[in-house]
């Protein structure tokens, strides 16, 4: 741990990035507390431009910006970290499975996560939040869903890698059994290279729950960003404002676990490809 | 010979990955069309009072009163026959509300990805020929960037700053309604709307293209063939353009067919920004009105596009590139 650390940090980037991160956590932990007005609550200043008392200004029916933005942060947050969580532990599931017991299993799923792979997954995911309901709930578990084949694909090609090992040859003829051997001797070490895709995965649902709310699927009870930019957008020019602070705070939380993501390629060292 | 049997041997196993996926495709929009809350009749009519005979015309179009086997028969040959569903609002085939806009979103398209490959091997040259001098910082920092924005907001920024603030360029759409320009001006005028839509799909892919055009030409760079090469006395330009350039093409031309998805999902949020007239904000009419049969039959036009085209270019490199069908 220590010397992960002592690693990790030496990209200075990778500490910055989490230090965004951290902020944006802090921010969607404390938000109540944080945010200095109501976030739904009408002030009756419609588009304020930035102001002392309105950092961020108000929008148009007079909410404070500012407030809506640290709101917004738990959803993006959430949806980032839970969808990334689902596709990594499927993605696990599906690589290990196939992986170490290869053949006509192996076959079948990949088969199954190639096709998966060719089929365009933002219209995919669009139409299934259309057709079933844009809660939080359904959009983390459809993201999710959709988005673990590359984890399966990585995972795959370390379990192949790894069976063929000296060590995993002992623990089998010492009669472990194969969930044993998958769980608690191959897992560990095939581990790295899911992390840092499952790192990445999040900055990826983030932004695309925050296209899904731009184009008004996102939760109607919730504030996201990606929502606060799509009502930006139907007037623009007076909502400048709303736009740069709510699609700034999408990208330096994206920033900042791209960076980390980074970072913890060179931290752990796995055999990861460019992506 | 022996090539010739290889060459048929990739065809056929091509084949027998995009058969399936298509099928796939055409199957998770049948299912989701069962499994949604509500009856299918519910999403394909939309929230609006249909009409019994209306209701009575769906329910034999699609068999819905037959077996699930049945209906899926009848599902998938409609799809065959070129008949993707009817949309709630206009009234007419979703395949030919498509088609109406189609031809904007593959200028776009066109425009911009041609645009950022061009751009993006350039730049990925100049990385690659001094790794890690101030230009390849530059340009690493800048694809890092673009792989965290939304392209949506990106747009947003150019359109306020381009259009809005600086005026330089139009605000929406494709041709200014105000005048019905003619000949030459009215491709000028297209241009003039084109450009910063275009622009915002370029930047991103043009970060990509070049991020990846980096990391081959290093790599080909080392080997010895250039090596050799160099030794020779071959000229720099004449070393980067004719030898590496040529190796470091293919995986450029790969991950863009791999991309599209990702590149008509950018082209069509960009779209909406830009209120271009294209299919992007047909989708966006569509989520609007909860028009469920233009949003299904979108998916399965672009699914199956995106697959016939990766099917397509896959098989063309084969042909120019030996070396993949052994792979």
């Amino acid at each position: 741990m220590k010397e992960f650390w002592r690693r990790y940090k030496k990209n200075r980037a990778a500490v910055i990035g989490a230090g965004l991160v951290i902020i944006f956590l802090f921010q969607a932990v404390f938000a109540p507390v944080i945010a200095p007005y109501d976030p739904f609550k009408y002030l009756f200043h419609t588009y304020l431009p930035p102001s002392w008392e309105h950092p961020f200004g108000t929008d148009n029916v007079g909410r404070d910006v500012l407030s809506r933005v640290i709101h917004g942060s738990i959803v993006s947050l959430t949806v980032g970290f839970l969808a990334a969580i689902i596709s990594a532990l499927v993605g696990l599931g599906i690589g290990a499975i196939s992986g170490y017991f290869g053949g006509k299993i192996d076959e079948v799923l990949m088969r199954g996560t190639e096709i998966l792979q060719m089929i365009p997954r933002f219209f995919l995911l669009l139409i299934t939040v259309a057709v079933f309901g844009s809660g939080v709930v359904n959009i983390i578990l459809i993201i999710g869903l959709l988005s673990w084949p590359g984890t399966a694909r990585l995972v795959r090609g370390e379990f192949l890698a790894l069976k063929e090992m000296p060590f995993i040859e002992a623990a089998r003829s010492l009669g472990f059994s194969s969930f044993r051997i998958i769980f608690s001797e191959i897992l560990p070490n095939a581990l790295p290279p899911a992390i840092v895709s499952s790192t990445l995965q999040v900055g990826d649902a983030i932004l695309m729950e925050a296209a899904l709310s731009f184009l008004g699927l996102g939760d109607p009870g919730a504030i996201s960003w990606g929502q606060l930019l799509g009502r930006a957008q139907r007037n623009i020019w007076r909502s400048w404002h709303i736009a740069i602070f709510s699609g700034a705070a999408i990208f330096l939380t994206v920033l900042g676990i791209n960076l980390i993501g980074d970072g913890l390629i060179d931290a752990l060292n796995p055999r990861l490809k460019e992506r | 010979m022996s090539q010739g049997i290889s060459w048929k041997g990739y065809l056929i196993r091509r084949i027998i990955l995009v058969i399936p996926t298509i099928l796939a495709v055409i199957l998770i929009n049948f299912s989701l069309i069962h499994l949604a809350p509500g009856d299918p009749i519910t999403l394909l009519t939309g929230t609006m009072e249909a009409s019994p005979e209306y209701i009575q015309a769906m329910t034999e179009k699609y068999g819905l009163d037959k077996s699930l086997p049945e209906q899926l028969v009848i599902f998938l040959s409609n799809i065959f026959r070129g008949d993707f569903g009817k949309s709630i609002k206009y009234d007419r085939p979703v395949l030919e509300l498509i088609f109406s806009r189609l031809s904007a979103t593959l200028l776009l398209m066109g425009t911009a990805v041609t645009l950022s490959i061009v751009i993006g091997l350039f730049l990925g040259i100049i990385s690659a020929r001094k790794p890690y001098s101030l230009t390849d910082n530059l340009a690493t920092s800048f694809s890092l960037f673009a792989r965290s924005l939304p392209i949506f907001w990106l747009a947003q920024i150019i359109l306020l700053l381009f259009a809005f603030y600086l005026g330089w360029f139009p605000t929406g759409g494709m041709t200014d309604l105000r005048h019905t320009y003619t000949g030459i001006a009215y491709v000028f005028d297209v241009l003039r709307h084109l450009f910063l839509p275009a622009l915002t799909i370029c930047l991103l892919r043009m970060a990509v293209t070049a991020r990846l055009t980096r990391t081959s030409m290093i790599e080909v760079l080392s080997q010895d063939y250039i090596i050799t090469a160099k030794a020779k006395g071959v000229s720099e330009r004449r070393l980067l353009l004719k030898h590496a350039l040529r190796n470091a093409l293919r995986p450029v031309i790969t991950i863009t067919g791999i991309s599209l998805g990702t590149i008509i999902a950018g082209a069509t949020m960009t779209e909406i920004v830009f209120s271009w007239p294209g299919i992007g904000r047909l989708v966006y009419e569509a989520v609007l009105d909860r028009d469920y049969p233009i949003l299904m039959g979108m998916y399965i036009f672009i699914a199956l596009s995106i697959i016939i085209a990766n099917f397509i270019t896959d098989i063309v490199y084969a042909l120019y590139d030996p070396r993949v069908r052994y792979q």
